[in-house]
């Protein structure tokens, strides 16, 4: 019987080959997907949460643990949609308008996915109505919007008001991070949440989306 | 508003300077067109009258030296194209070399055949008792991450490691070529090994993957530069503090500070025992204050430090064009006053 610590011990150090061999030596062993999918391999990912937001880890480890965590999905992927395994919540990601730094926002997002929450990941220089539509379709719970420049952040502004417009702040929340970014920004914005570092920011989103739902 | 390079030596060497000491690693074309007048400079030449232009702002603002971009050819392919026009990039951008293949096709820059006559050249525009500071085409880490993208070698260092051996060799021993070269020159005084090592929360690599594939490095380049008895300066971004040692047995003087990292005040407190501090008023602070909050916070930093030294003023990273000057003259305002020179270097400001 393949163990679920044994799963989640491989994912955190990134062998992602293996990690899809114990997957699927899971499946076919009849362990429950909700088992494999909390048990094994979100658990794994949470663990690398802790310890990156502790810098116990760095993030080219969080990207092999994220690898990892991804060739396991691939086999689970299938199986969570014939159970009607629900995802945790909707996350719709970007860099705001006028930037393209990605490696912040492409962090949060792995955190994210970590937390068993689906992350539409809309790129880099994002415009306001592309994350208001994009939530549309998706039916998401978070706007997330990163930004690198003292420059650009004031989109995140923008991005605020256009969910206001759409009449989406009820069922929508806004979360802001990136390097310029502060508490007080988010006020003066008034943007729903903001985080220092990407752990952070995925459990504020899993609370943000407990709470829309 | 007579130059003297020893005074920024003298805070390289930790200790306290006669008056207050600037440090910037380069301004933008807002501040260099209000001081230098076009006609001022060589007609002959496009790339020298540029470097003129640089050399003239910097003097004419009360620095002790010019920084020195290298030359073109010296450049890795694609680096400077991605970055020439925009304010922002990916690092995951340029990822065309995650392969042998891709490795042994990249068209290599020729660091055997670099002319380095503009170092000569410029000398004529020295003012007496400047020196330059030559900066690097990036640095090691910085390169090959353009060359590869980020992402791609987190997952190379697993995957391949010989591979991320050979494109650090490939490219940390060009640039220790260059740093020897260029340290050789009389006109040299110091140089600026400019890379990038972190970002808020962390270093880029893990310090384990630095020890192996970049310290060494460095440690070669600030050796290429002290075996000319010159001072060899840091220029990293990000929250590089775990791995600060590093930096210190390396290199005289570190540059670039972020407030929600570690505030310059914090960090010169910790580490001038160390390394000289060089420059650190925060370039987002200096953006959302006002004039007269960038000025006294300047003045008392210069105030701070002055009994012990082992500080030059000067912005947390660069002078972008999106600065308005107004708030970078505040901040060398702060040390013009202490210097007694602010009528003087106003009357160039026109």
């Amino acid at each position: 019987m393949v163990d679920m610590n044994a799963l989640s011990e491989l994912l955190q150090r990134g062998k992602a080959k293996d990690v899809k061999e114990m997957t699927q030596q899971a499946v076919d062993e009849g362990i429950s997907v909700q088992t494999i999918l909390d048990d094994g391999l979100l658990s794994g990912m949470n663990v690398i949460g802790v310890k990156f937001k502790n810098n116990e880890i760095f993030v080219p480890e969080v990207l092999i643990a994220a690898r990892a965590m991804n060739a396991g999905m691939e086999v689970i992927k299938p199986l969570l949609i014939d159970n009607n395994i629900e995802s945790r919540g909707v996350v719709v990601i970007g860099t705001v308008k006028g930037d393209l730094h990605d490696i912040g926002k492409n962090l949060v997002g792995m955190m994210m996915r970590g937390k068993g929450l689906t992350v539409i990941d809309l790129g880099t220089d994002v415009a306001p109505q592309t994350f208001i539509e994009s939530a549309i379709s998706n039916k998401a719970d978070i706007i997330a919007c990163s930004a690198l420049l003292t420059t650009t952040m004031k989109e995140m502004g923008n991005v605020v008001k256009a969910v206001k417009d759409a009449r989406l702040d009820e069922s929508v929340k806004v979360m802001i991070g990136g390097a310029p970014v502060t508490e007080s920004f988010k006020d003066m914005i008034q943007a729903d949440a903001y985080s220092s570092d990407a752990a952070s920011a995925a459990e504020i989103a899993l609370q943000l989306c407990r709470k829309v739902s | 508003m007579q130059p003297d390079f020893n005074e920024l030596l003298t805070v390289l060497e930790r200790k306290s300077p006669s008056r207050p000491v600037l440090f910037e690693f380069y301004m933008n074309d807002n501040v260099y067109d209000t001081l230098v007048d076009p006609k001022e400079l060589p007609s002959e030449d496009e790339d020298i009258a540029e470097r003129v232009k640089l050399l003239l702002s910097f003097y004419r603002l009360g620095y002790d030296y010019a920084t020195l971009l290298p030359p073109k050819e010296s450049f890795f392919p694609e680096l400077r194209e991605h970055h020439d026009d925009r304010r922002t990039y990916s690092l995951n951008e340029g990822s065309h070399i995650d392969s042998w293949k891709a490795f042994e096709e990249y068209p290599w820059p020729d660091y055997s055949d670099i002319d380095y006559s503009y170092l000569e050249k410029v000398t004529s525009y020295l003012p007496e008792g400047m020196k330059l500071i030559p900066s690097g085409p990036g640095g090691v880490e910085e390169v090959v991450i353009s060359l590869t993208g980020y992402e791609n070698l987190c997952y190379m260092m697993v995957d391949d490691e010989d591979l991320v051996d050979a494109l650090f060799e490939a490219v940390g021993s060009r640039l220790v070529k260059y740093y020897k070269e260029v340290a050789a020159f009389d006109s040299v005084g110091a140089c600026l090994s400019n890379d990038d090592w972190g970002f808020k929360t962390q270093t880029l690599l893990s310090p384990s993957q630095m020890e192996r594939w970049l310290i060494p490095w460095h440690r070669k380049i600030s050796q290429a530069i002290h075996d000319s008895h010159k001072p060899a300066l840091l220029h990293t971004c990000g929250n590089v503090y775990p791995v600060f040692n590093w930096i210190s047995e390396s290199y005289e003087g570190k540059h670039s500070y972020e407030d929600s990292i570690l505030p310059v005040e914090d960090a010169w407190e910790t580490y001038h025992d160390q390394i000289a501090i060089l420059g650190g008023i925060d370039v987002n602070y200096m953006i959302m204050e006002s004039q007269q909050n960038v000025y006294e916070r300047s003045r008392a930093l210069l105030e701070r430090t002055a009994q012990e030294g082992s500080f030059a003023l000067g912005t947390g990273n660069s002078v972008p064009d999106y600065l308005p000057n107004d708030k970078y003259f505040a901040m060398l305002k702060a040390a013009w006053d202490l210097r007694g020179i602010t009528a003087e270097v106003s009357h160039a400001l026109g």
